[in-house]
């Protein structure tokens, strides 16, 4: 059955579009939060509103207040740390910022409990939409970077949440 | 083939007296297959190459009432190989949604959390209970005696009574029938779109017959399977095919139409032949007439039929589209000395985004396309709107992008759908006609076509949202984990949209922009085009014509970007100030002084100025070295000096006066992926150069390279790529002096927190100011996608 529900999927990737976004974080030791900057295709991005709001959204048309009130909480929806979903008190909208064929969305996220040395950040945005899509995410410590590439059957990214040695 | 070949071989043996270095400049003959009389070393085709030919007489019909299809074939096959037979291969696409194919078993888990939507729920049960696959009613030969056959998977083999000799023909026929998958809930690249609210369907037949499978010199029989993400290679032939479907029902395919007296209606024949000539697209169905055909009462218990014939020529691939929704538009497109029908097939839903759009970049990408390879060939060029998001076949392409039901649609669609017709219409050049194996490698076709895509999308408008092309695009992809080689088989390949299609186009572009040159590039790609029409190249045919045609060694590039994962990361580590020093004590004294005054006093230094020293007080304890200037030049030093300079010809002399800086850079190459390097010289006095340093420069050393740069100015400050043209993923090293460059998210952070005052003023900082700021610029800037 899960076999089958694979190639459900895979019917669906035969199409052309490889979908992908970019995505790069950092934990800020002093705020101790997540600061999260994702960028996200508009088609990819207006299929997952449909979706979640039952209508059509045009994002080159969203005001900031707009993107505020329909993108903010669908991200915050599609984010789990240690596996459990953002209250809106963990969740701070910073903003977007909208190109030509993509937005980068940019937030803060804070763990429920005080952090452990590490914690998972699962990524599920628009793996609803495009169950093929990945998430390539950048990871920022210190003045090093490390990559990661998300996928539905591997969405976890594990931060670190010690300072760097000196 | 060369997917198989790892990394470990680059060099012919390990080398331990090079520190393990690797050798990105070793040619990569050792990796490609060896030149032969049907492939030569310049990438062309040999005086012996050969390709099968298979030649179709099919006649179909579509059920519309239980959506099935079922058709009779007639195939001739010309062994044109020095090898006799004994056996045929057919294509059996249809057969990857049996139950019991390899693309259900060999599927990966995937996660199931946090939940399974409904529409995933329906597609599984869906496909459980779909009866999917061919159902072959007979196999014979030209005397309608039957011949045994095995079905394999997705393939069927044809044992033939004796075997097919080089230069003979065989005809076979074959009675073959198939449920159409509905495309919309289980997909596919052909199927069938409901249409509940006025019980119609779109169909978009692909891979619908059993299908010769290509026979080549390079690897015999194609047998690899098909099982979803490779697509197909075939043999060229001519295709007559009958579809018979009902009446009502127009038919777009590839080919020309034979009987348009059967099935058009007059006013519709006068349309076709009025758009031959016209300036913009005419409707040839109208959106109201196609409004009326959906709404035709289609109760009677067995409807009329119509049987479209339709011809092609020299073609890999035969597909077609049906439909009572359709809206037909057309224009007659001259290109050369030739008009080309580029038509667009849609439903009233498609309104009025396809009237708008869709033709147009018909037209737009024959003209584009044909510029950069060679004039489109073939006699008709088609976009149908149905289920199937984007796929190609010879002549006709399937897309799908819609506008909302209230006609109103976003950027994002429009520009998703001039993009996805410029790509499936481009599939015509690469791998229609430029015959490739994309079940093999997806990049030979998807990476060279989303290349032109991107230049085409270039010359629609101004700005154009590309999503491919730019280097800038391609950093995340390039710096990620979990990558396999753009030498890879497609169905291993991972990351497949990033690495079949964005990777290859980017590399393109670089090659194009960065490293030969438009003229030189252009040439070169149109060569391979020109020498691959009609034929069957292979990866070794493109690198080997690139370089050939170019008139540049380009293996390094090959080696790097198509079969490695590195990627480019180039950083500036030191730069070092030389003068000349001409040996004149007095100048030299003078230098050293300046430099002595220059050093900062100590802080206690500093402080201590003010004390009474005893030598003060005490004037006695003062002696010789009170007053001795260790810097003082001696007569004896004037006099060797002026006896140096009198022993040197005049040039020396010269040399000697030379008041240059020869400053030495030092760069590492930290992403291992070779490149040139661009670098930005900003110099005291307020000018500024851009030196292009060859990607040879690290042919000794692929880890670290010095660069002299001899200049009479000051250099103030280096940049690496400023225009973000190689890739380089990481930008926070390029500079010199360092320059911290803060994340994307604080960036953004701290200039929402500006006012807009603060904003304005941030905006007319004049550029010098802006100088040794560490917040200018984020690590990706350029991507303005």
């Amino acid at each position: 059955m899960i076999a089958v529900f694979t190639a459900l999927l895979a019917g669906s990737l035969l199409l052309h579009p490889g979908h992908s976004t970019r995505v790069e974080l950092q934990w800020n030791l002093q705020s101790e939060r997540i600061e999260l900057a994702i960028r996200i295709d508009h088609a990819d991005l207006e299929a997952a509103l449909r979706k979640r709001l039952g209508r059509a959204v045009r994002v080159e048309e969203l005001t900031d207040e707009q993107a505020q009130q329909w993108i903010a909480p669908y991200l915050r929806e599609t984010l789990r740390i240690d596996h459990g979903k953002l209250a809106p008190e963990q969740f701070s909208w910073i903003g977007w910022e909208r190109k030509r064929a993509s937005s980068w969305l940019y937030a803060e996220l804070s763990p429920a409990e005080p952090p452990a040395a590490e914690l998972s950040l699962k990524i599920l945005t628009l793996l609803e939409v495009e169950p093929e899509l990945n998430h390539v995410v950048t990871l920022r410590r210190g003045h090093g970077q490390t990559s990661h590439v998300l996928s539905k059957e591997k969405p976890v990214v594990v931060l670190s949440t010690k300072p760097l040695d000196r | 083939m060369l997917a198989t070949v790892g990394l470990a071989v680059a060099q012919p043996l390990e080398n331990n007296k090079y520190g393990g270095r690797p050798d990105p400049f070793y040619p990569i003959d050792n990796w490609l297959a060896s030149p032969n009389e049907q492939r030569t070393a310049s990438g062309a085709p040999g005086p012996r190459y050969w390709q099968q030919r298979a030649d179709y007489v099919i006649e179909v019909t579509l059920d519309d009432s239980r959506q099935r299809l079922t058709g009779q074939e007639q195939v001739t096959y010309a062994n044109r190989s020095p090898h006799p037979l004994r056996y045929l291969w057919f294509q059996l696409d249809q057969n990857m949604y049996r139950p019991d194919s390899e693309s259900l078993l060999a599927a990966r888990a995937p996660s199931l959390e946090p939940r399974v939507p409904f529409s995933s729920l329906r597609s599984i049960l869906a496909r459980q209970s779909f009866p999917g696959g061919f159902e072959i009613g007979s196999v014979t030969d030209a005397q309608q005696q039957p011949l045994p056959y095995t079905i394999v998977g997705t393939m069927m083999r044809v044992d033939l009574p004796e075997p097919l000799q080089p230069e003979g023909t065989i005809e076979l026929q074959i009675a073959f029938a198939y449920n159409i998958v509905d495309a919309k809930l289980i997909g596919g690249r052909g199927g069938f779109e409901f249409f509940p609210s006025d019980g119609n369907y779109i169909y978009e037949i692909a891979q619908w017959y059993p299908r010769l499978v290509a026979y080549t010199d390079y690897a015999g029989w194609q047998h690899q399977h098909y099982v979803g993400k490779g697509e197909f290679t075939l043999e060229f032939g001519d295709f007559i095919v009958r579809i018979t479907a009902p009446d009502d029902m127009l038919v777009a395919a590839t080919g020309e139409l034979q009987n348009p007296q059967d099935v058009l209606s007059e006013p519709q024949r006068q349309r076709l032949q009025e758009a031959a000539t016209a300036d913009k697209p005419v409707f040839i169905v109208t959106p109201e007439e196609a409004e009326q055909n959906e709404q035709r009462d289609r109760s009677q218990s067995k409807p009329e039929t119509n049987t479209w014939e339709f011809q092609a020529e020299n073609v890999r691939d035969f597909a077609f589209a049906a439909s009572r929704k359709f809206i037909w538009d057309a224009v007659g497109h001259r290109l050369g000395d030739r008009t080309v029908m580029a038509m667009s097939y849609y439903p009233n839903e498609a309104e009025p985004l396809w009237s708008r759009y869709s033709t147009a970049a018909i037209t737009h990408t024959l003209d584009v396309f044909s510029r950069f390879t060679f004039d489109y060939p073939y006699p008709v060029a088609i976009s149908v709107n149905g289920p199937i998001y984007g796929m190609e076949y010879p002549m006709i392409c399937f897309n799908g992008p819609r506008p909302e039901s209230d006609g109103t649609y976003s950027k994002a669609t429009k520009y998703g759908l001039i993009s996805v017709i410029i790509h499936e219409i481009g599939h015509n050049w690469f791998p229609m006609i430029v015959n490739s194996d994309e079940r093999q490698w997806s990049w030979m076709d998807e990476g060279l076509n989303t290349f032109l895509q991107y230049l085409a999308e270039q010359e629609w408008e101004e700005d154009y949202p590309s999503r491919r092309g730019e280097p800038a695009d391609i950093i995340g992809f390039m710096r990620s984990s979990n990558q396999r080689p753009i030498m890879t088989q497609s169905e291993s390949t991972l990351q497949f949209g990033n690495n079949a299609y964005g990777k290859p186009a980017t590399a393109l572009n670089i090659l194009r922009e960065t490293i030969l040159g438009r003229d030189l590039f252009d040439f070169a790609f149109k060569e391979y085009a020109l020498r691959w029409r009609f034929k069957r190249p292979t990866p070794e045919d493109f690198f080997r014509t690139m370089s050939d045609a170019s008139g540049h060694d380009l293996d390094w590039f090959w080696r790097g970007w198509f079969f490695s994962t590195d990627h480019v990361d180039l950083a500036i580590e030191r730069v070092r100030l030389y003068q000349i020093d001409a040996g004149d004590p007095d100048e030299t004294a003078e230098t050293q002084r300046i430099e002595r005054d220059a050093q900062p006093k100590s802080i206690s230094q500093q402080r201590n100025a003010e004390l009474t020293k005893r030598v003060d007080l005490q004037p006695g304890l003062k002696d010789f070295y009170n007053d001795y200037d260790d810097l003082q030049v001696g007569e004896d030093d004037r006099k060797a000096f002026r006896k140096f300079v009198d022993g040197l010809d005049a040039d020396e002399q010269k040399l000697l006066k030379r008041k240059s800086n020869f400053y030495v850079v030092s760069f590492r190459n930290l992403g291992g992926l070779i490149s040139p390097i661009i670098l930005h010289v900003d110099y005291e006095d307020g000018s500024d150069e851009r030196l292009m340093i060859p990607a040879s420069i690290w042919n000794q050393d692929p880890r670290a390279v010095d660069k002299l740069i001899i200049t009479d100015k000051t250099i103030q400050r280096l940049e690496i790529d400023p225009q973000q043209q190689t890739a380089d993923v990481e930008a926070t090293n390029n500079h010199w002096p360092p320059k911290l460059v803060p994340s994307r998210f604080k960036l953004f952070k701290s200039e929402q927190q500006q006012n807009p005052m603060q904003k304005a003023k941030a905006e007319v900082t004049p550029k010098a100011e802006a100088i040794g700021d560490d917040a200018q610029r984020p690590a990706d800037q350029g991507d303005n996608q």
